[in-house]
């Protein structure tokens, strides 16, 4: 009894090692590593027709904002459209889309969606296929809540000059950090998320996470893997692993700096965090076996990295059965030696918030020269527990219930707390 | 005359280096932080490995002396917590031959009876339902109450059913923590050495940071101990579950990361030197599978 408690124990402990591992080798090759930015300085080119596609379902708060960030930008009008996919929004979103329309004609065309499936993926998938302008070269996605500085599309734009790029994922940067303690957490995740781990995995040829905005896909590479899905709510982490095992690469513009609003109530960021999770087991199921199996074009270490990422959102609840296992035990008498004790509590604390450890944090803070934040630190064990506790909680939810089959999807937004007639940085940090 | 001339052009090409990275009124322009990295040096190197094995040094001379801070506190607190129970020592037999002597204190295990159950029980319901009641703002301190009183719920419903007896007494939960918080100790240098060491802070900052923290820890572990004692003895064994899972380890590695925090916020050497940082970049064009 004790034995067949002891082992799948260990067992835990030994997956948390690997993943402390894991953070610590991304942070020493961040911070000492040669960075591959190879696109970056790429200004002047004959420049791709490019749609960018803004998903939206009742964003009269925010889209706005998006639309005149966009409009403001460097990329040539001729080649751009801007094709805002309003998905059955009961606010204001649809006046203010027709509005751009009307005043940028040819530039703004919104495409309406009154039917079929809800949600993101559904949204996307049809938009990247009937929506006038969605036959251009390139599809960027952007959330409507982004504020994309002037010249982000030529940025998050020129990888795809390399034939074998087939998606690209710029850098997300909290706008609304100093709005609550939530907000200084969710920015301390984030730095060490893009900073350090993407950066990472962009520089040792592993797999860089597109993440469903400031970024976007090649057309073509987008229709040889059959287009987005539209029954999953992570269609960016789907879409990643779907690339991957066609062979095509996804590259990581650490340059490439986005505004966008994070969760500023603890409801929010768990219905935010509940999704992620959900989604992100989703595309474990999906892809785990095909990776595993792994293609002659991917590599052994692309392999490993790719599990790894798969399996973020189950080491939340392997934890929590963890403690149980370690509370079971304790009752029964058995005495974990004080070592093993040491490695499950710093496990404990280190392992989950978006799952980037504190020393990755404290990398990528150092790295954006915003030191006097990283006092915070210790704080980020409220935004674990949150974490821990939410993710188990989904993972729990979509294990028991996912013998049900049907059409039951939904949009299932972020919630956002920006004023209408709010002024907003134009992107490159000025108000 | 060769060599003089060769010395100033070192200079010159240094002192045009130094102007590349000068801008208006000899600000420093730095590259984006999207591209920099850290330097790396061999004394760096150096320095890290002389911290961590040094820390390692000075907790093994420590030993006896921490042993005698240990005995010493427990000595006076017994007294100021009115803890009528005899005090003695155990040794423990450390990797390598090493010993350490744990100070323990012979009190007995006070086991919760039927009214101890009862006030628990009942406490526990409170805690739940004012989780309940709480507003959302407060969605962490929700959930860890609520951890701690499913948490203290096993030790209930332990302590009402179990068939058998409960498998510590006091003095091994005294045991396991310190014999654990000194493992703790003994792993700040070397996590030290690879967590903060590396970053570009002063020499003496990062030995002070080392030292500040194993004093902190020397004597906040046998104090935290005797809490717990304190609180079992007032409280019955049925605290004992909740003190060690959730107040005991997860405490001291919470020290360790304010520190850590506190210190990764300090000014680093190259920018009190108004240096700039690094940028490691790549060769922009490498072949397929080499650092792609």
């Amino acid at each position: 009894m004790r034995l067949a408690l002891l082992i799948p124990l260990y067992a835990i402990v030994a997956i948390m090692v690997v993943y402390t591992i894991r953070h610590y080798l991304f942070t020493l090759n961040r911070l000492f590593g040669r960075h591959r930015q190879p696109y970056v300085d790429i200004g002047t080119a004959a420049w791709p027709r490019v749609a960018v596609f803004i998903p939206c379902h009742d964003e009269e708060k925010v889209v706005g904002h998006m639309l005149d960030a966009l409009l403001a930008g460097d990329y040539p009008a001729e080649q751009l459209a801007i094709i805002p996919i309003d998905d059955r929004s009961r606010d204001g979103t649809r006046g203010i889309l027709d509005g751009y329309a009307a005043r940028f004609p040819g530039r703004v065309r919104p495409f309406h969606r009154d039917g079929g499936k809800p949600g993101k993926a559904a949204a996307l998938r049809d938009a990247s296929l009937h929506a006038e302008g969605a036959d251009a070269d390139i599809h960027l996605v952007f959330d409507a809540d982004y504020l994309p500085g002037r010249g982000l599309l030529k940025q998050l734009v020129a990888p795809f000059f390399d034939i074998e790029v087939g998606a690209v994922m710029g850098r997300v940067v909290p706008i609304n950090v100093s709005k609550s303690l939530l907000t200084r957490l969710l920015d301390l995740e984030r730095t060490g998320g893009y900073q350090v781990d993407q950066q990472a995995r962009m520089n040792l040829g592993l797999i860089p996470q597109y993440g469903g905005t400031v970024g976007g896909v090649r057309r073509s590479a987008l229709l040889a893997v059959g287009g987005w899905s539209d029954d999953t709510l992570a269609e960016d982490t789907d879409m990643t692993f779907r690339l991957v095992l066609a062979g095509w690469d996804v590259a990581y513009q650490n340059r490439s700096e986005c505004y966008e609003e994070v969760p500023e109530t603890w409801p929010s960021r768990i219905a935010q965090i509940k999704r992620w999770a959900r989604g992100h087991n989703q595309s474990l199921a999906r892809h785990w076996w095909a990776l595993l199996k792994r293609p002659a074009h991917v590599s052994r270490a692309k392999v490993a990295d790719g599990l790894l990422l798969l399996c973020v959102y189950v080491v939340g609840p392997l934890l929590v059965i963890g403690w149980g296992l370690a509370l079971t035990l304790y009752y029964l008498g058995v005495q974990l030696a004080p070592g093993l004790l040491v490695i499950f509590a710093v496990a404990m604390y280190s392992t989950l918030g978006n799952f980037a450890a504190f020393f990755e944090v404290a990398a990528g803070a150092r790295l954006d020269g915003s030191r006097g934040r990283l006092r915070l630190l210790p704080f980020l064990i409220i935004g674990f527990l949150v974490s821990l506790v939410s993710v188990s909680w989904a993972t729990l939810v979509q294990l028991l219930t996912s013998w049900r089959r049907g059409n039951n999807h939904q949009w299932e937004k972020t919630e956002r707390f920006r004023a209408p007639g709010m002024a907003v940085p134009n992107g490159e940090g000025e108000p | 005359m060769r060599g003089k001339s060769a010395r100033r052009e070192v200079e010159r090409a240094r002192h045009f280096e130094a102007m590349r990275t000068r801008g208006f009124r000899g600000g420093l322009i730095v590259p984006h932080r999207s591209m920099v990295g850290l330097p790396w040096t061999a004394l760096r190197f150096l320095t890290t490995l002389a911290l961590s094995l040094g820390g390692v040094l000075l907790l093994y001379i420590a030993l006896p002396s921490l042993g005698r801070l240990w005995q010493e506190i427990f000595e006076r607190a017994r007294d100021f917590l009115g803890l009528a129970a005899p005090l003695g020592d155990q040794l423990w037999n450390l990797p390598g031959g090493l010993e350490f002597t744990l100070p323990v204190l012979a009190a007995g295990t006070p086991l919760p009876g039927d009214g101890a159950l009862r006030i628990a029980t009942i406490v526990t319901l409170l805690v739940f339902g004012l989780t309940v009641l709480l507003p959302v703002r407060f969605t962490p301190l929700r959930y860890f109450l609520r951890l701690l009183a499913i948490i203290q719920a096993t030790a209930i419903l332990f302590f009402a059913f179990a068939a058998d007896p409960f498998p510590y007494r006091l003095q091994d939960h005294v045991f396991v923590l310190l014999s654990a918080g000194l493992v703790i100790m003994a792993l700040v240098p070397l996590v030290l050495g690879l967590t903060l060491h590396v970053f570009d802070l002063a020499l003496w900052k990062k030995l002070l940071l080392t030292l500040a923290i194993l004093a902190h820890l020397a004597v906040f572990i046998p104090l935290q101990v005797l809490v717990h004692i304190w609180l079992v003895m007032h409280g019955t064994a049925l605290v004992m579950p909740v003190l060690f899972l959730v107040f005991g380890l997860l405490l001291d590695i919470l020290v360790f990361v304010s520190f850590y925090g506190w210190a990764l916020s300090w000014r680093g050497e190259l920018e009190r030197r108004d240096l700039p940082p690094p940028a490691h970049l790549a060769a922009p064009i490498r072949g397929r599978g080499r650092g792609r």
